[in-house]
């Protein structure tokens, strides 16, 4: 009988750890007491159950001995307990599932460890006793796993260090490193694909991915890259508190740095604009004395910022005065096309890209900026420009006969999609738009979807909708605009809406994708 | 910091010996500011050794004992790593390799078999790669590829050792088209190894026959009269290839033979390889020549893709002045340092030069897709629909 009340236990135990794990690991292992915040909310939403276990602990201790009642009342007990864990274990792991990284792995044992010795060392005890020690540490488990990462905070530091020697050790290896890096409130990651792509024609090089701009991150991408044999390595730097910049800047050491474009980004923890300026600067000033730093005119905030480092500082831009600047800018169904001035050359340079949107027209050109100081030739800056391969579902070019395709499905804020209307009113011919409308955007949902409605009708000839209920108000949008009812058609899931937009007349025939979410959207009628 | 540069040398060849003397030099001269050098011996029955002894001539004097004296390693790779690793438990590492330079001489070494190896293994190395390696072997494939790039080449033929067995009247007639004297070779040796001049069909018979010992494919050419043998070697990639000064080499018989090349004055001085052959630097040529065998070199190295250095044998006639090109050497004897030194190279500096060749030849290689992400495996539905 004791076995199999402790079975279940084990069990019980197993299944709320697997779940608090997870919740620790997704909340950043208690980083800035993300965790710990975490679990008051947690308690507020699930209070009944973990009033039932401290309810439970309290009362098996007033009894002496184990007998009927208390062996059912456990047994009910536990098994309504599991059968709650089990639930949400199940539930949260079908959404974003637990990793089993090394560092979870050592907490996970520790925790388990700790529970077996419990069992073992307190066996002597009044089994009641010991039952109510174990419910206990299952109620409070979720602040027992922030003291063990505590505990463990000096190992993952020996081990942070130990990986941070051999990433730096293989840096120094590399013999003549270009190190770059690269920040700002956004197109951080356009810009590094961009400048890959100019300099992979001269040189051999690699990069941070972009879930990686964190100080592990950047470890991570130095130590699992094959080859020390390498030109250039850029390193994307996000942030989202002061100093943080700094601290990858320390790591790195970059020679150059490139700046795209200051914005109001996380501005709930940076706190104010200026903040986020000082912060992004901390890459500029981290740059020795015979680097440079690859700046945008067009960017105020940048221009205004006093900087204390007497660097290089190369500025790129389109409107207003710069070392490298873009003009005679054409925007086509086969892309961008437009000139590049290096400022004391005459011969501008000739470029063409399949990239879209004015932000492009900036990355590209701060990554010619560096490309022209490390040493590429006009003819190498042109032809890497040329190669740029669009990043997939963000305003995506693709040519089929007549028909281009502009797919933005990975687009789900309003600023992006009235982006990729302005670009689609770019072209000639017959426009189309294909979308389910913008979802999760809380109270201002249907406002926004119905000025997106009304952002349409501006623009386009045929308006394919997904999901009936979903779009109502875009509907509304574009009948309050006067735009044709028959020129609006309604489909359940995207691959027919697709299929029938393909049969639209006309000489050319452009169809924007946007915010769709292929294969797993269908509305249900 | 420093690169550790693997020398490897030896190797299942006729020309075993010869890539001691060439690398022992070499590893002299590497830069030891810039690079470590690990000496990799790979001896003829294929067993790989390291060790500071392999750096000098002594211990190669008795090559049987040579095992006992040093340590027998495998090269590995481990993770993004290549290791030298005991062969035996405890496996530890022994050092670091960077990036790998063989210099290995002749037939099952330098025709690409060395090459294919590091290239399957991943490591960077520097020379030509096994495409390269391969028909600057093969005399036949070479004659070949460089025809078909307008170089020009003396009147030959070839044939299999089992042709001659079923009919070889038939070989020795096609062979006498060229008429005599003609020079006979084994299709895939280098340095002179194997090689007779018949001037008649008994001498014909014999130099066959000697050859075949060495390959089964069998190369006969025709004989240049007032003949002149010129070299040039070549330096770079396809990217931008150097010739050197041109180097006129005199033999005691009408061909530069092994035993000019290797065994010169007897013996008595510590063999310099292809340093000690009797030799005239710059060659005594006009400048049309010179020009022409420049022009010749590059496009032969452009026709082959080589990398590093490379040298080219010449065969021109004192009297019509025809330049025709005799062999490719992929990976030339003492890496032909005595021509460099005369363009103003030192030994140092060319084999920095050939190590930055061997990173580039990698680099460049990285940036291809040599593999690709899906898995085509993933919806196998067992072999029926492979073939379309």
């Amino acid at each position: 009988m004791k076995l199999v009340l402790f079975l279940i236990l084990d069990l019980l135990f197993i299944f709320t750890s697997l779940y608090d794990l997870q919740m620790l690991q997704q909340n950043g292992y208690n980083n800035k007491n993300k965790y710990k915040n975490f679990l008051k909310k947690d308690y507020k939403n699930y209070s009944s159950v973990y009033l039932l276990k401290y309810l439970y602990a309290v009362t098996i201790i007033l009894f002496e001995k184990l007998n009927l009642i208390t062996i059912v009342l456990t047994i009910m007990v536990f098994i309504i307990l599991l059968i709650n864990s089990c639930i949400s274990y199940n539930d949260h792991n079908n959404k974003l599932p637990l990793k089993y990284t090394k560092r979870l792995i050592r907490i996970l044992s520790f925790d388990y460890l700790l529970f077996i010795i419990i069992q073992v060392f307190f066996s002597r005890l009044p089994i009641t006793m010991l039952l109510a020690i174990l419910m206990f540490y299952i109620a409070l488990h979720g602040y027992i796993l922030i003291l063990i990462t505590y505990i463990l905070q000096p190992v993952e530091k020996i081990i942070y260090n130990h990986y941070k020697k051999l990433a730096l050790t293989k840096l120094e290896k590399m013999p003549n490193l270009n190190k770059i890096g690269i920040t700002g409130s956004f197109g951080k990651t356009s810009t590094k694909m961009v400048l890959n792509s100019i300099l992979k024609t001269k040189y051999k090089g690699f990069y941070t991915p972009s879930s990686f701009n964190t100080p592990n991150g950047i470890l991570l991408t130095i130590n699992n890259e094959k080859t020390i044999f390498n030109d250039y390595f850029i390193s994307e730097m996000g942030a989202r508190k002061e100093g943080e910049i700094k601290e990858l800047a320390d790591l790195v050491k970059p020679h150059y740095g490139i700046l795209t474009k200051i914005g109001p980004a996380h501005l709930e923890t940076f706190g104010s604009i200026d903040n986020i300026c000082k912060t992004k600067f901390e890459l500029i000033e981290s740059l020795p004395s015979d680097g440079a730093a690859i700046l945008n005119r067009d960017d105020n905030y940048q221009v205004n910022y006093q900087l204390n480092n007497k660097c290089k500082i190369i500025w790129y831009g389109i409107n207003n005065d710069a070392d490298v600047m873009a003009s005679n800018i054409k925007v086509t169904h086969k892309g961008t096309s437009f000139d590049i001035c290096f400022k004391g050359q005459k011969k501008h340079l000739k470029v063409n890209t399949i990239l879209l949107g004015e932000k492009n027209i900036y990355n590209i050109l701060a990554s010619s900026a560096l490309a022209k100081e490390l040493g590429l030739t006009d003819e190498q800056i042109i032809i890497g420009i040329n190669n740029i391969e669009p990043i997939n579902h963000r305003l995506e070019l693709k040519n089929f006969g007549n028909v281009t395709v502009l797919d933005d499905a990975y687009n789900a804020n309003p600023i992006g999609a009235k982006n990729a209307l302005d670009t689609l009113n770019l072209f000639d011919g017959e426009k189309v738009i294909i979308t389910p409308g913008m979802i999760e955007m809380g109270e201002e949902e249907e406002k926004l979807n119905m000025e997106f409605g009304k952002q349409i009708a501006d623009v386009c000839n045929y308006v394919y909708l997904i999901g009936e209920k979903q779009t109502k108000p875009i509907y509304n949008g574009l009948v309050k605009k006067k735009f044709s009812k028959d020129n609006i058609f309604i489909f359940n899931d995207f691959k027919t809406a697709y299929e029938e937009a393909l049969k639209t007349k006309g000489k050319k025939v452009n169809i924007l994708i946007e915010n769709d979410l292929p294969d797993s959207y269908t509305e249900v009628k | 910091m420093k690169l550790n540069v693997g020398v490897m040398f030896g190797g299942n060849s006729t020309e075993h010996e010869i890539s001691i003397i060439t690398a022992v030099q070499a590893m002299e001269s590497i830069n030891r500011d810039k690079y470590n050098v690990i000496p990799i011996y790979l001896s003829k029955d294929g067993l790989m050794y390291t060790s500071e002894k392999l750096l000098s001539m002594e211990i190669y004097k008795d090559l049987k004992s040579i095992e006992d004296k040093v340590k027998r390693v495998l090269l590995v790779k481990k993770k993004n790593e290549y290791l030298l690793i005991k062969d035996s438990f405890p496996y530890t590492t022994v050092c670091k390799i960077d990036i790998a330079f063989p210099i290995m001489h002749g037939y099952n070494t330098e025709d690409g078999a060395i090459a294919g190896y590091l290239e399957v293994l991943g490591i960077p190395y520097c020379e030509s790669d096994l495409y390269a390696s391969c028909v600057g072997q093969d005399k036949i494939y070479q004659k070949g590829v460089l025809s078909a790039s307008g170089i020009p080449i003396v009147p030959y033929y070839f044939f299999y050792e089992s042709e001659y067995i079923k009919d070889s009247k038939n070989i020795i007639k096609n062979i006498e088209k060229l008429k005599y004297p003609v020079i006979v070779k084994p299709a895939r040796q280098g340095s002179s190894v194997g090689i007779k001049i018949a001037k008649n069909k008994e001498e014909l018979t014999l130099a066959i026959n000697e050859a075949i010992t060495y390959d089964e494919k069998i190369l006969v050419e025709k004989v240049i009269n007032n003949l002149t043998e010129l070299n040039c070697s070549v330096l770079g990639d396809n990217n931008e290839y150097f010739p050197s000064v041109i180097e006129e080499v005199y033999s005691s018989s009408n061909f530069l033979s092994y035993e000019d090349k290797y065994l010169s004055d007897g013996g008595k001085t510590p063999s310099k390889g292809m340093a000690s052959a009797g030799r005239k630097i710059p060659a005594d040529i006009s400048k049309e020549i010179k020009q022409k065998i420049e022009d010749i070199s590059v496009n032969a190295c452009r026709a082959l893709n080589t990398s590093g250095v490379v040298r080219i044998d010449y065969l021109m006639d004192k009297k019509t002045k025809e330049v025709y090109l005799n062999e490719m050497n992929i990976i030339p004897g003492s890496l032909s340092f005595y021509l460099w030194k005369e363009n103003g190279l030192s030994y140092q500096e060319l084999l920095d030069k050939i190590i930055e060749c061997g990173i580039k030849k990698y680099q460049n290689k990285s940036k291809k897709l040599t593999s690709f992400d899906t898995n085509v495996l993933k919806s196998f539905n067992g072999t029926k629909g492979l073939k379309k």
